[in-house]
């Protein structure tokens, strides 16, 4: 990978403290997508990645989140360093964010379109009238009918709901778009058409985009870089194809033995053992260690580093698999 | 596949859960210090109220006309009343009557609100639609409005008292026991209880109970403290326990004519009644966040 | 909006009858006589028989629910057993001032509990979030005519700033409006607390940070309103509680209301007075829920569009 990143992490650390527990959320995450490019964050619920995507924006929830470390640089300019009043014009305008859930994300009180407009004022210095304006076509470019924009959000399906949250997100033509599971709490139909609609919006609008999921069809879909993300670190990254042909990570590995597959011939999917670890204990060593079919004592000595097998292609393990799917 | 995982340890860990839960609780409200504040002036109130009688330092019907209307000193900690009684040793004693009145009354009001409220939760439809609108018809009248009039029709003293402040207590504990068992009934796992072959009584033990338990201690709590707070009301309008019966509130109300000139005489057992409302509104908050379910994650 | 009005005014009526027979059945049960009350212990008991019978007490009770019924609809609230007025005319002069204590109560305390209950929940866990909730839990946890009477110790009494008690100019007011917002002040400030942690936790406040508006903005534009919603329907709690204390507050300060009036006529047992004193109550409470339902009902789009028309809702689908 080259070294003009847009958007660079280098050993974000964050934890939620409260007066009973310590989860730590996320541990020592760097990773960086160059402009343009699709970069999969997969993981299974709870493994950090929407922590992730909030921290970048620096929307965690304080108390109880704690940004221990690390620095988060787009285009070179450190987020964490910003002040606040600068943190604003980033959030937005360039970085904005489509949430998981689109049943909880529009505010039940405002009219649907105003939800739109108000982001478009606060950033452009535009009137009223054409803040509406701008609006009206964000909703028209998701498949609504302007009419409805002085609608309240409980008149809208789920589908359309995140449909407008999108709107949201794209209404100032951001340069990153995090999309935190963007298509989980919709139907499957509807899940084709905003993924359709996402991709055809990012190929015109060359933004850069983090999609978060656990769907690796989806990440097979619309990615260009994947991270694999398993508590709280990143297990493996690559491109899409040094994934999918060499997951080498045996996190990957299981994952892809739990996808149906209709070319092979296996008639059973193999599930991954055991459960994801318990976020609330400090481990050292491999965390997928308890759950490894391949992990030796050596595994829990000490911290995995992350070593390079092809380039760009990078796993934390000790004994990463060679197989070609 | 992880959503099932995370359904799969909930069963299997359903038994295990319910002891250490008590436990738990305790634990987290041990750990509030405004709790603990609470809950330890609460038990010495209680104190008062079982041993008033032996640690009160006067006999407290002992009349002394040579030494009325004395301010506090520390020959009489809160000073003496019109007839020369030791305030003090009387809001000792009289712990009982105020504990039992908060206590009574909650008694008698959660009883009728569990019937109540379940039928109205259980049976459904029609029987819940009568329920409902009579508890409209009821709730239309202010509480203390209620417990006045319920006391004037009562008659005087303590039972009555209680009676007055408990029944008018219904109405709410009814709603809000049905609100809770509503919001139960449609949630799933009465549902796969009920998929599974569950009896009824075994819904309603296992399921439907426990989960109704935090509301109900939550409202509880709130309601010894408004039938305390109620009942000294009573007291002042001359409806509640009777003097020369050392009733907190009837104390209050005994000074109110001399406030201008001897305030302490009524100053005191207000104060006494304050910290016990701020003992259980302490305890109450502490409970509300320690039963949150949203925070046993 | 004006139908949603309109159907929650016509919902009201079967309320207040239904109050009315309530309290009714309830006095029917209070021992003792008015008959022997009016006459003396002296009188005989044909005496008594007669007078029973004149007033309709011999009657059962559905008749004499009836009646009530009857008279009550033709707004007479009946004869005060004790000082032979009607009853109408006794409490149209109480009213006013009922009204005026326990409607300033509930604004002031509304316009000083919510903004300390949000600022508590903006500053959470911070010095200023103690100190305002220290203030309501105190609030609470005082009976408001103690409160009063500290007031007056402190206001009239000591310092004489104040008269202790009466009616007359503003002066006047000052303690009873004070004492009797206070219960209804710090149950707001909590409520307000509460529900504004809960809302500013929520996805869409997540989601206005996220579009880059500034903090306040965020909790102006999106988080009170939403927040609003639990305080307005905790308003009705409120009310009762300022109403039944209100009452406390009057004899408190002999203010000459309904309260007052029905703790007299409590203790002369005039108990149809007492009848029509809780009626009334009960008709001036039933009627400040209505107002905040309609509150409810202009915050809440949700609660607006349940009763708006069909053809709209159709029209939508389509």
């Amino acid at each position: 990978m080259s070294n003009e990143k847009y958007l660079e992490v280098k050993n974000l650390t964050v934890e939620y403290v409260t007066s009973e527990e310590t989860v730590y959320a996320v541990n020592d995450v760097s990773f960086g997508i160059e402009k343009g490019k699709t970069l999969g964050l997969v993981g299974e619920t709870g493994a950090g990645k929407t922590t992730i995507a909030r921290s970048i924006l620096r929307i965690l929830p304080v108390p109880p989140a704690v940004v221990k470390g690390g620095e988060i640089l787009l285009n070179g300019k450190n987020l964490m360093e910003l002040p606040e009043s600068e943190m604003c014009k980033v959030r937005g305008r360039d970085v904005t964010m489509i949430f998981q859930d689109p049943m909880t994300a529009l505010n039940p009180t405002m009219r649907v379109g105003d939800q739109i407009a108000e982001v478009i004022l606060h950033h452009e210095n535009l009137s009223k009238k054409e803040g509406r304006k701008r609006a009206e076509e964000m909703l028209e470019m998701v498949g609504i009918p302007a009419e409805r924009y002085e609608e309240y959000p409980h008149q809208f399906s789920g589908g359309m709901k995140q449909r407008v949250v999108i709107a949201i997100a794209l209404a100032c033509n951001p340069d990153l778009l995090l999309a935190d599971e963007p298509t989980t709490a919709l139907d499957v139909t509807i899940q084709a058409q905003v993924l359709e609609m996402m991709r055809d919006l990012h190929a015109r609008k060359n933004m850069t985009m983090i999609l978060i999921t656990h769907d690796l069809g989806v990440v097979a879909e619309m990615c260009d870089d994947v991270a694999i993300v398993y508590g709280g670190e990143i297990v493996e990254m690559g491109t899409l194809r040094d994934i999918f042909k060499h997951p080498s990570h045996p996190y990957t590995v299981g994952l892809f033995g739990a996808l149906p597959d209709l070319e092979s011939d296996r008639h059973r999917l193999t599930p991954i053992e055991g459960l994801p670890i318990d976020p609330t204990l400090q481990i050292t060593g491999c965390k997928f260690k308890p759950r490894c079919p391949y992990a030796t004592e050596e595994c829990g000595k000490a911290a995995v580093q992350a070593q390079e097998l092809t380039p760009g292609h990078f796993c934390k393990c000790l004994y990463p698999r060679k197989e070609v799917r | 596949m992880t959503e099932e995982k995370t359904i799969g340890i909930g069963v299997s860990e359903a038994p295990a859960k319910k002891q250490s839960q008590f436990l738990a609780v305790l634990k987290r409200l041990s750990r509030r210090p405004t709790a603990v504040v609470g809950g330890a002036l609460f038990l010495v109130i209680v104190f008062c109220a079982i041993f008033g009688d032996l640690i009160a330092p006067y006999n407290y019907n002992q009349i002394n006309m040579r030494e009325v209307y004395e301010t506090p000193s520390l020959r009489h900690l809160f000073g003496t009343d019109q007839l020369g009684r030791d305030i003090f040793s009387r809001m000792l004693v009289g712990a009982k009557y105020t504990l039992s009145i908060g206590i009574g009354s909650q008694i008698i009001a959660l009883t009728g609100g569990l019937i109540v409220g379940s039928c109205a939760g259980f049976f459904g439809q029609t029987v819940d639609n009568i329920i409902m609108r009579i508890l409209d018809v009821i709730q239309s009248i202010p509480g203390m409005i209620m417990n006045i009039v319920l006391a004037a029709v009562l008659g005087l003293g303590l039972t009555p008292c209680i009676l007055a402040m408990g029944i008018g207590g219904i109405s709410g504990t009814s709603r809000m026991v049905r609100g809770n068992i509503l919001k139960i009934r449609k949630s799933e796992f009465v549902d796969a209880a009920t998929s599974i072959n569950c009896s009824t009584p075994r819904i309603i033990a296992k399921h439907v109970l426990p989960n109704i338990l935090s509301p109900i201690i939550i409202s509880v709590t709130g309601g010894i403290g408004g039938g305390i707070m109620g009942a000294s009301g009573l007291s002042y309008l001359g409806l509640g326990v009777q003097p020369p019966h050392p009733e907190w509130g009837a104390m209050l109300s005994g000074g109110k004519d001399v406030i201008q000139t001897y305030p302490h005489v009524c100053l005191m057992p207000g104060l006494v009644i304050a910290v016990t409302m701020l003992s259980i509104n302490l305890m109450g908050d502490g409970l509300r966040d320690a039963l949150d379910p949203k925070l046993k994650k | 909006m004006l139908r949603y009005i309109l159907k929650r005014l016509l919902l009201i009526i079967p309320i207040i009858v239904g109050s009315i027979i309530l309290v009714f059945t309830i006095m029917y049960f209070c021992p003792g006589d008015p008959a022997t009350m009016i006459l003396g212990a002296e009188a005989t008991e044909e005496q008594i028989y007669e007078l029973r019978e004149k007033m309709g007490l011999n009657d059962p009770y559905i008749v004499r629910l009836g009646r009530t019924l009857w008279s009550y609809a033709r707004l007479d609230l009946g004869t005060s057993y004790v000082t032979g007025r009607p009853l109408t005319e006794e409490l149209a002069l109480r009213i006013p001032n009922t009204l005026r204590l326990s409607l300033i109560g509930i604004v002031i305390g509304l316009l000083i509990g919510i903004p300390l209950g949000v600022t508590s929940a903006v500053h959470h866990d911070e010095p200023i979030d103690y100190i305002g909730m220290l203030i309501a839990l105190v609030g609470i946890s005082m009976p408001g005519f103690w409160f009063a009477m500290l007031m007056v110790t402190l206001f009239a009494v000591k310092l004489r700033w104040l008269p202790p008690f009466g009616v007359g100019g503003i002066r006047y007011w000052i303690l009873p409006i004070l004492s009797s917002c206070l219960g209804g002040f710090a149950g707001n400030a909590r409520q307000a607390r509460s529900s504004m942690l809960d809302v500013l936790t929520s996805d869409y406040v997540v989601m206005a940070r996220a579009k880059g508006l500034p903090e306040k903005e965020v909790i102006w534009k999106h988080a009170l309103p939403n927040a609003m919603l639990p305080i307005v329907m905790m308003i009705g709690g409120a009310m009762a509680m300022s109403i039944g204390g209100g009452m406390i507050i009057e004899t408190v300060f002999a203010i000459p209301g309904v309260g007052f009036f029905l703790a007299d006529s409590i203790s002369n047992r005039d108990y149809i007075a007492i009848q029509s004193c809780v009626v009334v109550i009960g008709m001036v409470f039933t009627l400040m829920m209505l107002v905040t339902d309609l509150m409810m009902a202009a915050i809440d789009p949700r609660i607006k569009d349940q009763f708006s028309s069909r053809k709209r809702k159709k029209a939508k689908k389509v």
